[in-house]
């Protein structure tokens, strides 16, 4: 058996994904500018000002947006899109 | 007419050809994927509605953190999908477009950077490493054996109690620095052996446990860029590190294979 099949296409915890894809990719400029919790993601001129999810995750009011609780909801959404 | 364009990422024409993404669901559910080539490299999209995605729509969705959760999730699942197919750069999520015309004055302006960048990408896959510590087992390692606070510890037994108290709290401070330098120069080490075998690797940031709701500590986040046939070896390598370390404590934990998320900047770090 290949370490491939051990380790691939594991479960990804949301907040990983998010952290990555709201923050990483090429910051290309595109025509609109976007503000996720007040932090502007300006990709008219690239200053890309969102740090990480940590930054969203502080800013949020609610203490319960940590890995577990957006896990839940990243089993909601995959049940979501399997039924899409 | 005008469509505004979602934009998930470019590839080389060549490879694009033939391949049916029209069947593949858009970021919104409806409109299937688009691929419109320019050159030697094509861009993969799909056209979105203004009630969603225009900006001042934007700036509405992205307040809703459960938007943002869904469609951040949508994005990633494509782009998936995609670099199973393609070699990817991927874009970062709501890259978006007015319409055909400025994505094409985007595309020509740099095409040759965008070939460089696939050129380097093709044949390559990127994985992401964190590592935890449970510092229970390091803190006593530390407490009993290590020289300095041997040392510290006998100074302190020699002082008067209202000092001792004192001296102690001083002393666990001392512990717990040296646990976090154990802890680092454990991951470097891991690090550099892993480095070894790839093109490229990128530091993430290590989240504190706010973020990870982990008890154990984050000590090392990052993402690695390597050739498909080393991938096998760096995995031995991580199961290696895993079966070494558990009983100290460690854990090595791995993702992938991602699209090359961390290594798609351009020269320019700026697209203009």
């Amino acid at each position: 058996m290949s370490y491939r099949e051990n380790f691939e296409n594991q479960e990804i915890a949301l907040i990983d994904i998010l952290d990555t894809v709201l923050d990483k990719g090429v910051a290309i400029k595109g025509d609109i500018i976007i503000s996720i919790a007040g932090i502007d993601l300006v990709y008219v001129d690239l200053k890309v000002l969102i740090s990480s999810v940590e930054t969203l995750v502080q800013s949020s009011l609610d203490d319960s947006l940590n890995s577990e609780a957006m896990d839940r909801e990243k089993e909601a959404l995959a049940r979501v899109t399997e039924q899409s | 007419m005008e469509r505004l364009l979602y934009m998930y990422g470019i590839t080389l024409k060549e490879e694009a050809d033939g391949k049916a993404f029209s069947e593949w669901m858009g970021i919104d559910g409806k409109a299937g994927l688009e691929v419109l080539d320019y050159g030697w490299c094509s861009a993969i999209v799909s056209a979105v509605e203004e009630e969603e995605f225009s900006e001042e729509a934007l700036e509405m969705k992205t307040k809703q953190m459960e938007w943002v959760q869904e469609k951040a999730y949508l994005h990633h699942e494509i782009l998936m999908s995609l670099k199973d197919t393609v070699t990817l750069i991927p874009m970062k999520f709501c890259t978006l477009f007015q319409n055909e015309g400025s994505l094409k004055k985007k595309m020509d302006a740099h095409e040759n950077e965008w070939m460089t960048l696939l050129e380097k990408l093709k044949g390559k896959e990127e994985w992401n490493v964190k590592i935890y510590n449970h510092p229970d087992r390091l803190r006593d390692q530390v407490a009993d054996h290590h020289p300095d606070i041997q040392k510290k510890k006998e100074e302190i037994s020699q002082m008067s109690k209202g000092m001792q108290y004192l001296q102690s709290k001083k002393l666990d401070q001392s512990i717990q620095q040296q646990v976090a330098l154990e802890q680092q120069k454990y991951v470097r080490q891991l690090h550099s052996e892993w480095e070894a075998l790839c093109e490229d690797t990128a530091d993430k940031k290590v989240w504190n446990k706010n973020v990870t709701g982990k008890e154990a500590d984050m000590c090392w986040n990052g993402a690695y860029l390597m050739d498909l046939e080393k991938v096998e070896t760096f995995l031995k390598e991580v199961t290696t590190a895993n079966e070494q370390g558990e009983k100290a404590g460690w854990e090595v934990e791995v993702t992938g294979p991602w699209p090359p998320y961390h290594f798609s900047s351009l020269s320019k770090s700026e697209v203009r």
